[in-house]
């Protein structure tokens, strides 16, 4: 296999050998790849600083198993700059993409867009929570996880703004009930959910309990470290 | 491979420990030992041990050295109103080659990075407080890598600095000496830009 210049985001990169780099990237056409960057850390003509995250890149590899070699990168239009909080969300996006895409090759292009606006959204810095709330829900309807959240799965009766309910993973929606340990949320902010817009406190902090749930059931009980990061780095500050 | 012998086996299988080194290295580097360098291999475990015997983490500033507190924690002649955070010991010996810098440091051993599990604990972050605690530190001088991972580090570590009141600086951004601007990266190029001095 060998690839031109295809749309390419690095994930995650750490030094390998000398001067060398192992690189995680997400790319518009081939998914999740494991490349190896021969000589980079070195590079006279400041490829080093071009392999960042959050960089639109357009990158040319060649390799036949799981690891390939970079052989050219290029800018594909400046880089997202994302400051403070907004570079820890980033970071987030970056480790769901690590842990929940395998290493195969597939057209990942909607969601290689879907990622691209989230960064873009993020640079501007406002309403984070909402941008990560919508990437969670765009990357489970990639992985064919998509939930489904307008009906009760037992009786397909429509959802009521009233009512309130619970998402039970890989199986759906039902009414909530007294006494159950899974998060519940009300009519109202799945609709908000399904809209993509109206958010506001309560409805976000609803449906970030039930993406976390969804989230956590899929990647087998493994806590992100990204989530503990966050909470680890609140305390720090709260002193 | 054919064994011969636990003990070689086991000195291969150590030397595998290293950065870099694969089985066929290893084995390499057993044989010219046993074979043609005995005296190196006894210097090399003397030293080895003696090393990993004496050597430990400065108590403030968390550099490899053999007292409590390194040569230059201990320095009464060095401002003690300034720390240098870096992220590698290696970082503070380029700093103290290349700089007048007289002031203190403070090594994090990497930056924040969920991926690879790093968080504020792994980066001392807990002891960076006490020394903010302290009072001491009227300036911190950011010299985390300007990587993405290195700015959310230098970010992170401001806000608890500013929440003490201490005036905090980062390293800046520009084009190297002799470099030529067409061959410049964009990024660096912007924030060179952007970061002009008047003259």
């Amino acid at each position: 296999m060998n690839i031109k210049l295809c749309p390419a985001f690095i994930l995650h990169q750490r030094p390998y050998r000398e001067n060398s780099l192992l690189l995680d990237i997400f790319s518009e056409q081939f998914g999740r790849i494991s490349l190896v960057a021969k000589g980079s850390k070195q590079n006279k003509r400041g490829q080093s600083g071009l392999l960042q995250l959050y960089q639109p890149l357009l990158l040319s590899w060649y390799g036949q198993k799981e690891l390939c070699t970079l052989t050219a990168c290029e800018a594909d239009g400046p880089r997202f700059i994302l400051k403070a909080e907004s570079a820890l969300c980033g970071l987030y996006l970056n480790e769901l993409l690590v842990r929940f895409l395998p290493i195969t090759e597939i057209d990942s292009s909607r969601l290689f867009n879907n990622y691209k606006q989230a960064l873009d959204a993020l640079q501007s810095a406002n309403h984070n929570e909402i941008i990560l709330r919508l990437f969670e829900k765009y990357l489970l309807n990639y992985l064919g996880y998509a939930l489904v959240l307008d009906h009760e799965v037992e009786t397909g009766q429509l959802i009521d703004d009233q009512q309130r309910y619970y998402y039970q993973p890989d199986s759906g929606l039902y009414r909530w009930r007294q006494g159950l340990s899974l998060p519940s949320i009300s009519g109202r902010s799945l609709q908000h959910l399904i809209d993509e817009q109206g958010f506001d406190k309560t409805s976000l902090n609803e449906i970030k309990h039930v993406m976390r749930t969804v989230i956590n059931f899929y990647l087998g009980g493994k806590e992100l470290q990204s989530r503990q990061l966050f909470g680890q780095l609140q305390q720090y500050s709260a002193k | 491979m054919a064994s011969l012998g636990p003990s070689i086996d086991q000195l291969i299988e150590a030397f595998r420990c290293l950065p870099g080194v694969g089985p066929k290295s290893a084995q390499r580097m057993t044989f010219h030992l046993l074979e043609r360098n005995r005296d190196g291999g006894d210097r090399l475990a003397q030293a080895l041990q003696q090393a990993l015997n004496k050597i430990q983490h400065c108590q403030r500033c968390r550099i490899l050295t053999e007292t409590e507190l390194c040569p230059r924690c201990s320095d009464p002649s060095r401002n003690a109103e300034q720390l240098c955070i870096v992220e590698l010991p290696s970082d503070v010996i380029a700093i103290e080659q290349a700089t007048h810098y007289k002031g203190l440091y403070f090594v994090l051993s990497g930056h924040l990075s969920p991926l690879d599990g790093i968080g504020p604990e792994a980066l001392g972050i807990p002891q960076l407080i006490d020394l903010f605690a302290e009072g001491k530190i009227k300036e911190i001088i950011l010299a985390t890598n300007p990587t993405v991972e290195g700015e959310a580090t230098a970010h992170y570590i401001s806000q608890l600095a500013q929440s003490k009141n201490i005036h905090t600086t980062r390293l800046a951004h520009g084009i190297p000496l002799g470099g030529e601007l067409e061959y410049v990266d964009s990024g660096t190029l912007s924030h060179a830009f952007s970061g002009r001095e008047s003259i």
